[in-house]
């Protein structure tokens, strides 16, 4: 029982770090066609911005981390992605893909790569006692927080001006620029959204940690975008359920495989990926159709 | 005659960028010392794990990014093929007795692996080619995860995160040039075969290809699959090069460099791939002196350059001239420079998109 309770939170609190990067993928994804791959190294930013104020202000530290990681994000955009605005997706990709690998070799040159180690709050750390049951604080904090941001989120796209027009930009960018909105206004107002995401994210992701080095986004990102493609590339409720059942999915498989077979888990995470796309290649709620 | 002429035509494209790379190998080779014969073997095999992922992306449109997956199997085919029998039993404890005790021939070595990775890219190829092409493309990165993943983890059949010693040494580098000069005319002859044009087709404009019969996903699975061989060759020859095999060597790194090589030369030609590899080998070779600070003393750059080196090429590339050194052209024999001008199709598009607006 005890381990069937502490498996199910863990599924939730991975499937919920996970839905968090896939909503930030997608949302970039369905305003500009971009699959971002540089979304891993957001979290690493994260990371190194926990730094600043470690052991000083836990409150000082978040807001930081938020700043850091939403400029960050503003940053690339402005950088790299604007002048490829209308440029196949493929080449915003394989940008998407430089902007990552540089940034991540920037870190390890300023670095020289070694793993750096952060303090979190020891209360975070004790285990809470359900009736014999106990389960870890930051899973539950990590699964609240990513309720509530997809809370937020739904609520930003469905009631706001702003939310709408982002919506629209993502039906049909063109159109919707033609009914008046600004397309500068609604791109940075994904990025930021997206580098919120990463921020709090990265933050719980890394408290977790505990510790890192500047490849901590690859797998972060691997799981976002895996995340992306079960759902369905381009929905963001796919984007979300995706998330939750690779989660569930990696933790499934921890358990039941064979321990000689551990070490195989994320090969075989992948494989059933492709198997399941093999039935229905457009993902599990793709609105994304490209023709061919 | 007829015949003739047609070879030509078909192989067309790589004459010209095959002469430039023949010229410069043996130059190089006969002016350099034993240093640069160890480079220049690497860019060698580079070259044609560059030529493989080009007839795969640059004909389909389509990003690959686990193309260095293949290149990883053929590496290690190769060496769990040629590798001494008691080395093996030490590195490689739990392969069947009947691989233990093999040491073939690294030419014999080559071919298989040429067959066991293009056997590996069909079975792979028939799901990830039913995705759309984007998707296709993201997926090909969960590929080389997997890849990665299994090697590193399989340390009984591959040694793992180890480095394996002793593979026996590469043919020399003017047979290693003939290789990848046989790449370059293979990715020519697919490129200028029916399959190629209609595979290109369907690149540039999806939806008349498809209404006009191509069959997109077809095609896209026969370039994957040679593109795939190709790479395996190569990757079979750069652990003969290097005489060693790890798998650190075979992830994001060197897709990195790869994909950087594709996009500083233009991936939408051959001579696009050629000209990348050729202008990128040279620029990390002169950051990797100043790296070890023995070109201009005084002058130090901090390990780590080349990787940053790499990333700043490909992004400046992909900002101010998203088509690549030879925007997209072949470098024909007849026409020196190609007439082409510059409507080619990237501004047949905009001006299509201007219209729309």
């Amino acid at each position: 029982m005890s381990s069937l309770v502490q498996g199910l939170v863990d599924a939730l609190s991975i499937g919920s770090t996970y839905a968090l990067v896939a909503l930030g993928v997608a949302l970039i994804f369905g305003i500009m066609r971009l699959i971002n791959f540089a979304y891993g190294e957001y979290f690493m930013v994260a990371a190194y911005a926990m730094l600043a104020f470690d052991q000083v202000s836990l409150a000082l530290s978040f807001l930081f981390v938020i700043a850091a990681v939403v400029a960050f994000s503003l940053l690339t955009e402005r950088v790299a992605f604007r002048p490829l605005r209308n440029a196949d997706p493929s080449t915003l990709m394989i940008t998407s893909f430089a902007v990552s690998y540089l940034v991540q070799k920037v870190a390890i040159v300023a670095t020289l790569g070694e793993a750096r180690t952060v303090q979190i709050p020891e209360s975070w750390l004790t285990p809470l006692q359900f009736g014999g049951i106990s389960i870890g604080k930051l899973e539950i904090i990590i699964t609240v927080a990513a309720l509530a941001m997809m809370g937020g989120l739904n609520l930003l796209l469905t009631r706001t001006a702003l939310g709408i027009q982002m919506r629209a930009a993502a039906q049909d960018f063109r159109m919707a620029r033609l009914l008046g909105v600004a397309a500068d206004r609604v791109i940075m107002s994904a990025f930021a959204i997206a580098g919120f995401l990463a921020a709090i994210g990265g933050f719980l992701y890394v408290a977790k940690l505990g510790s890192f080095t500047p490849a901590i986004g690859l797998p972060i990102l691997l799981a976002g975008i895996v995340s992306t493609v079960i759902g369905g590339l381009g929905s963001l409720k796919g984007a979300v359920i995706g998330g939750y059942l690779l989660g569930a999915i990696q933790v499934l498989l921890q358990i039941i495989l064979p321990s000689d077979l551990v070490a195989f888990r994320d090969a075989l995470v992948f494989i059933l990926v492709i198997v399941l796309l093999l039935f229905k290649p457009t993902g599990l709620f793709g609105s994304y159709v490209q023709r061919v | 005659m007829s015949i003739l002429l047609n070879a030509y035509l078909r192989i067309r494209p790589a004459i010209l960028p095959g002469l430039c790379l023949a010229l410069m190998v043996l130059v190089i080779d006969l002016a350099g010392g034993r240093s640069t014969d160890q480079t220049l073997s690497r860019v060698l095999c580079l070259m044609i794990v560059v030529v493989g992922t080009y007839v795969f992306v640059g004909n389909s449109g389509i990003v690959s990014f686990g193309q260095v997956a293949f290149m990883a199997i053929g590496a290690y085919v190769t060496a769990i093929l040629t590798m001494l029998p008691n080395v093996k039993k030490n590195f490689l404890p739990d392969l069947p007795d009947a691989l233990l005790q093999m040491q073939l021939d690294p030419w014999l070595a080559t071919v298989i692996a040429l067959f066991v990775v293009a056997a590996v890219a069909l079975f792979v190829a028939l799901p990830l080619m039913r995705l759309s092409g984007l998707a296709a493309g993201i997926s090909t990165l969960a590929l080389l995860a997997v890849v990665y993943e299994t090697i590193s983890n399989a340390s009984g059949y591959t040694g793992g995160q180890q480095t394996l010693l002793g593979v026996p040494k590469a043919p020399e580098n003017p047979v290693l040039l003939l290789v990848a000069l046989v790449a370059l005319v293979a990715a020519a002859w697919f490129q200028t075969s029916r399959y190629g044009l209609m595979l290109r087709a369907s690149r540039d404009e999806p939806n008349a290809a498809a209404s006009l019969g191509v069959r997109t996903k077809t095609y896209r699975i026969y370039a994957f699959v040679l593109s795939a061989a190709i790479v395996g060759v190569g990757g079979a020859f750069y652990a003969q090069a290097l005489r060693t095999v790890s798998i650190a060597s075979f992830y994001i790194d060197m897709t990195a460099m790869t994909l950087a090589m594709l996009v500083v030369g233009g991936m939408r030609s051959l001579a696009g791939a050629v000209a990348g590899v050729v202008v990128i080998s040279l620029a990390l070779d002169l950051v990797r002196r100043l790296e070890q600070g023995n070109l201009v003393s005084g002058v130090t750059l901090p390990a780590g350059s080349t990787e940053v080196l790499v990333g700043m090429a490909m992004l400046a590339m992909l900002l101010l001239c998203p088509a690549g050194l030879t925007r997209g052209r072949e470098f024909l024999p007849g026409s020196l420079w190609p007439k082409g001008r510059a409507r080619d199709i990237e501004t047949h598009r905009e001006a299509a998109k201007n219209d729309a607006v």
